[in-house]
C-alpha cells in the first residue's frame, strides 16, 4: 500500500515470514498511524488483525510485533526503547511488553518502524537487519548460547562492535520454550513477560540483530523536541525524590527502602509467608547504591541518548563471587533473588540475577516460582526426592543456581516449573495452588507485595497486557483527576484505576523509556506535535490509550478470557499475616471493585466485555461483530 | 520520626537515615505534626505535604507505630508520647 511519508516515522514495516524465508515490506496510512501511533498501539493492532481466536500461541499463526515509535531514535533519554507484543503462553492471551537499550533507535536508522515475524522456521535463523535491507541468517552456530554470548558471536560474524550492533535474542530457556523465557537485549535489557521469548523460540528465531545506520526519519520540529529531551531532563534532576533516587542509583534503593523496620510492607518476603525481611543492617546496606556504586567498578551502561546514571556493569570485588562481571541489577531481579527466597547475601543476588538473565528467563516469574517451592520444601509438599536432590529451603543459593538451570533446559523437576507458577502449582498438588501468587489469567505479578497497594493489586488482575497496565508515574491533576486519597478504599481504587488507565498506553507507543518520560502526557503530546506535527489533546493521549487497552481486552475475550479470570489466586489475594497490614485484604470487595472498574470502563456488568457504544467511541468498530455478534 | 532513604539526603542529611525527635501535644495529629515541622523546614514541606490540598504529597508513604498511616485515620491520626513514624519514598519504578 502507498501512503505519504509522515513525519517522525521510518516509514516502513519489516515482514518476516519465516516458513517461507521470505521478506517483505510494507507501509502503514496516516490515519492508522494517528490512531495506534507506535509501539504498543501498532503491536495491538497487528496481534488483533492477524491472529483469530485458535490460533495458539506456539502456533506458526502467531504473530511477534517488535515495534518502536514516532519518537524513537531521537534526543529524548532512552528513545531505544521499543514494544514486544504476541499471543503470550502464561495467560494464552495478549503480551505486550518494553525493552530499553538501543533496538528501537537502530530499528528507526535502519529504515524500519517495527517488525512482524510469522510463521515458523524449518531451521535456526536470525534476522539481520542493516542499511534499509535485511537478510535471515543461518543461526545453527548460536543455538545453546545464553543472551550475553548470543551477541557476542553474532557480533563476531559480522564484525562488528556492540555499539554498532543492537541485539535482540533469546537463551536456551527460549530454544527450549520455558513458558516465561524472555526477549534479551543489548546485554541486560529485556522484553520479559508472558513468555514472549517463547513465542520467539517456537518460531525458530534465535536472534534479530540491527546494525546502526545513517538514516535518520524527518521530524516536524526537530528544534523543538531537542528542546522538549531537555525538559524532560530537567523535570527529573529538579524533582527532589527523582534527582536523588532513580536519577542517581537507577532503582538501586529498592531493597533497602522496603527492609527498613517501619517501611511499608511493600517488599515481597518468602513467597508472601510474611512481610518483614529479616536480614542485618551490615547485609543490607550492601542491596543499596552507594555500597554497590562504591565498592563494585560501576561502568556506566546508558542506553540510547539517556543522561541518567541508572544501568552499570559491574565487577563483585569481594566474597566468594570476587571477580564476577555482570549487569548491576534493577529492583526487581533482586527482590526475587533476595527477599522473595529469603536470600541475605547481595552479592549472590547479582550472581543470580545475572544467571537468570543470560539463561533467558523473567525474573518475576522465576523468582516467585523459586519461592513457591521453597515454601512446599518447607511444609513438607515437596521432598528432596521431588527436587532432584536439590534442598530447597529458604536462601540456598546454590541449589537455586542449580534448579534455575535445570528450569532453562527442562531436565527433571526443572520441566514441571519451566510451565510457570499457576501449572506448576497445580502439578505439585496439594495445597500448593493455595500458596502460588499469580492471576487467575496464569500471569504472575512485578517484584513487589501488591497486598499493601490495592490499586497495583487491582491493576495486575485486571490488565490485558499480561503485566500491571496502569502503574505510572502519571500525575492525576494532568487529567483533572484528583490523587487517590484512600489507597484502601474499594470504591476510590477501582474508580482511579480506570479513569487513569490508558495513560500507560499511550506513553508505550512512542518509543521511548517510562522512566525518563515518566508518563507526563501533556509534555508526550509535544514531543509527539514536534515530531509528526500532530496536535493531540491530554484527552486525545488517552483515548489512543484506551483503544489499545479495550483492544487486547477484546483480543483476549476473543481467546478465551473471562470475566472470572480477573481476579487474583487465594494467596495473592490474601491478607498479611504481619507487618504494616497485616489482617487487611481486598478481596471482601472484589466483586464491587470489578463492578465499578468494567462500569467506568464500559464493558459489560457480566461478561467484561467492551460495550458496542465503548468500541465505537474509541473508533473500533471493526471489533463490535467479533465481540457482539452483529454489525454495529 | 525515622526519614529513610533517598528523602534523608534529599533533605541535606549525610547519613542515609534521618532521625528527628519531636514533643507532641496531647491529642495533637500526625498531620498538624507534619504541618509544623513544615513551617520550619521548607524542604520537608515540600517532600511530604501536598501544597495545594495539605495532603500527603505523592512522593512519601508514612508507617505510624508500624502500621500504615492509610489503615488508621490517615492525617487525622491523633499522636501522643513514645509514638514513631516512618516517611520513605513511593514506590517510583521497578
Amino acid at each position: 500500500m502507498a501512503a505519504t511519508k509522515v513525519d517522525g516515522y521510518a516509514g516502513k514495516i519489516l515482514r518476516v515470514d519465516l516458513s517461507n524465508e521470505q521478506l517483505s515490506e510494507e507501509t502503514l496510512d496516516e490515519t492508522t498511524l494517528r490512531k495506534y501511533i507506535g509501539g504498543t498501539g501498532i503491536g495491538a493492532k497487528y496481534l488483533y488483525d492477524e491472529v483469530p481466536p485458535g490460533v495458539e500461541w506456539s502456533d506458526p499463526e502467531n504473530r511477534l510485533m517488535l515495534t518502536s515509535g514516532p519518537l524513537g531514535g531521537t534526543r529524548i533519554m532512552g528513545s531505544g526503547t521499543f514494544s514486544v507484543v504476541t499471543k503470550g503462553p502464561l495467560t494464552n492471551g495478549a503480551a505486550a511488553t518494553q525493552s530499553n537499550g538501543f533496538f528501537g533507535a537502530y530499528l528507526k536508522f535502519a529504515g524500519y518502524d517495527g517488525i512482524v515475524v510469522q510463521g515458523a522456521a524449518r531451521r535456526p535463523l536470525y534476522l539481520y537487519i542493516h542499511d534499509g535491507s535485511a537478510e535471515l541468517k543461518d543461526a545453527s552456530h548460536l543455538i545453546g548460547k545464553d543472551t550475553w554470548e548470543t551477541p557476542e558471536a553474532i557480533c563476531q560474524v559480522l564484525g562488528k562492535t556492540e555499539r554498532e550492533l543492537s541485539v535482540a535474542s533469546i537463551g536456551p530457556a527460549g530454544e527450549k520454550l520455558v513458558k516465561y523465557a524472555s526477549i534479551f537485549v543489548d546485554k541486560g535489557h529485556t522484553a520479559s513477560h508472558n513468555g514472549v521469548g517463547a513465542v520467539m523460540g517456537s518460531k525458530n528465531l534465535k536472534a534479530i540483530a540491527v546494525a546502526r545506520g545513517r538514516r535518520r526519519p524527518s521530524l516536524k520540529d526537530s528544534q523543538r523536541l531537542s528542546a522538549i529531551a531537555n525538559e524532560f531532563f530537567n523535570n527529573i534532576v529538579n524533582d527532589p525524590v527523582a534527582s536523588q533516587g532513580v536519577y542517581r542509583w537507577g532503582t538501586l534503593t529498592g531493597v533497602v527502602r522496603g527492609a527498613s523496620p517501619g517501611a511499608t510492607g511493600f517488599l515481597p518476603v518468602k513467597n508472601y509467608t510474611t512481610s518483614i525481611f529479616e536480614i542485618e543492617p551490615d547485609k543490607l546496606e550492601k542491596f543499596g547504591g552507594p555500597y554497590i556504586r562504591s565498592r563494585f567498578q560501576p561502568k556506566p551502561k546508558p542506553c540510547w541518548a539517556c543522561r541518567m546514571h541508572h544501568c552499570h556493569i559491574i565487577t563483585i570485588t569481594e566474597g566468594p563471587y570476587t571477580g564476577f562481571v555482570g549487569e548491576e541489577p534493577e529492583y526487581e531481579c533482586f527482590a526475587s533473588w533476595g527477599p522473595v527466597i529469603g536470600q541475605t547475601d547481595a552479592a549472590a543476588a547479582i550472581v543470580i540475577s545475572n544467571e537468570v538473565d543470560r539463561l533467558g528467563m523473567d525474573c518475576n516469574e522465576a523468582g516467585w516460582l523459586i519461592g513457591l517451592v521453597m515454601e512446599c520444601y518447607e511444609k513438607g509438599i515437596l521432598t528432596k526426592k521431588d527436587t532432584d536432590g536439590l534442598e530447597m529451603t529458604w536462601g540456598n543459593v546454590e541449589a537455586v543456581r542449580a534448579m534455575l538451570r535445570k528450569i532453562a533446559y527442562r531436565q527433571g523437576f526443572g520441566d514441571v516449573l519451566a510451565e510457570g507458577v499457576m501449572r506448576a502449582a497445580q502439578r505439585i498438588g496439594g495445597d500448593a495452588p493455595q500458596f502460588a501468587i499469580h492471576t487467575m489469567k496464569g500471569n504472575t505479578p512485578r517484584g513487589h507485595d501488591h497486598r499493601v497497594n490495592w490499586t497495583m493489586l487491582f491493576d495486575t488482575c485486571l490488565s490485558q497486557m499480561s503485566s500491571d497496565e496502569g502503574h505510572s508515574m502519571l500525575r492525576p491533576e494532568d487529567l483533572g483527576l484528583e490523587r487517590l486519597s484512600a489507597p484502601f478504599s474499594p470504591e476510590e481504587v477501582a474508580k482511579s484505576n480506570a479513569q487513569t488507565k490508558g495513560a500507560v498506553q499511550f506513553e508505550d507507543t512512542l518509543g521511548t523509556c517510562r522512566f525518563t518520560t515518566r508518563t507526563d502526557l501533556r509534555l508526550l503530546a509535544e514531543a509527539l506535535k514536534a515530531a509528526t506535527g500532530w496536535e493531540f489533546t491530554t484527552t486525545e493521549t488517552m483515548e489512543v490509550g484506551k483503544r489499545i487497552v479495550d483492544l487486547l481486552r477484546a483480543f483476549n475475550m476473543r481467546h478465551g478470557h473471562t470475566a472470572e479470570m480477573d481476579a487474583p489466586s487465594p494467596r495473592y489475594g490474601s491478607a498479611p499475616v504481619d507487618g504494616p497490614a497485616k489482617g487487611v485484604t481486598i478481596m471482601p470487595d472484589w466483586e464491587k471493585m470489578r463492578g465499578i472498574y468494567y462500569a467506568q470502563m464500559g464493558w459489560d456488568k457480566e461478561t467484561g466485555k467492551p460495550l458496542p457504544e465503548t468500541l465505537a467511541r474509541l473508533g473500533l468498530e471493526h471489533v463490535i461483530p467479533d465481540l457482539w455478534g452483529r454489525k454495529p | 520520626m525515622e526519614i529513610m532513604p533517598w528523602l534523608s539526603q534529599a533533605l541535606e542529611a549525610k547519613d542515609y537515615r534521618l532521625v528527628l525527635e519531636e514533643e507532641v501535644e496531647e491529642d495533637e495529629t500526625v498531620g498538624e505534626l507534619l504541618a509544623r515541622i513544615a513551617a520550619r523546614h521548607q524542604r520537608f514541606g515540600e517532600l511530604v505535604l501536598d501544597a495545594e490540598t495539605g495532603g500527603l504529597s505523592g512522593h512519601v508513604s508514612l508507617t505510624f507505630n508500624g502500621r500504615l498511616l492509610e489503615l488508621l485515620d490517615g492525617l487525622q491520626t491523633k499522636m501522643s508520647d513514645g509514638d514513631s513514624i516512618v516517611i520513605v519514598p513511593a514506590f517510583a519504578g521497578g
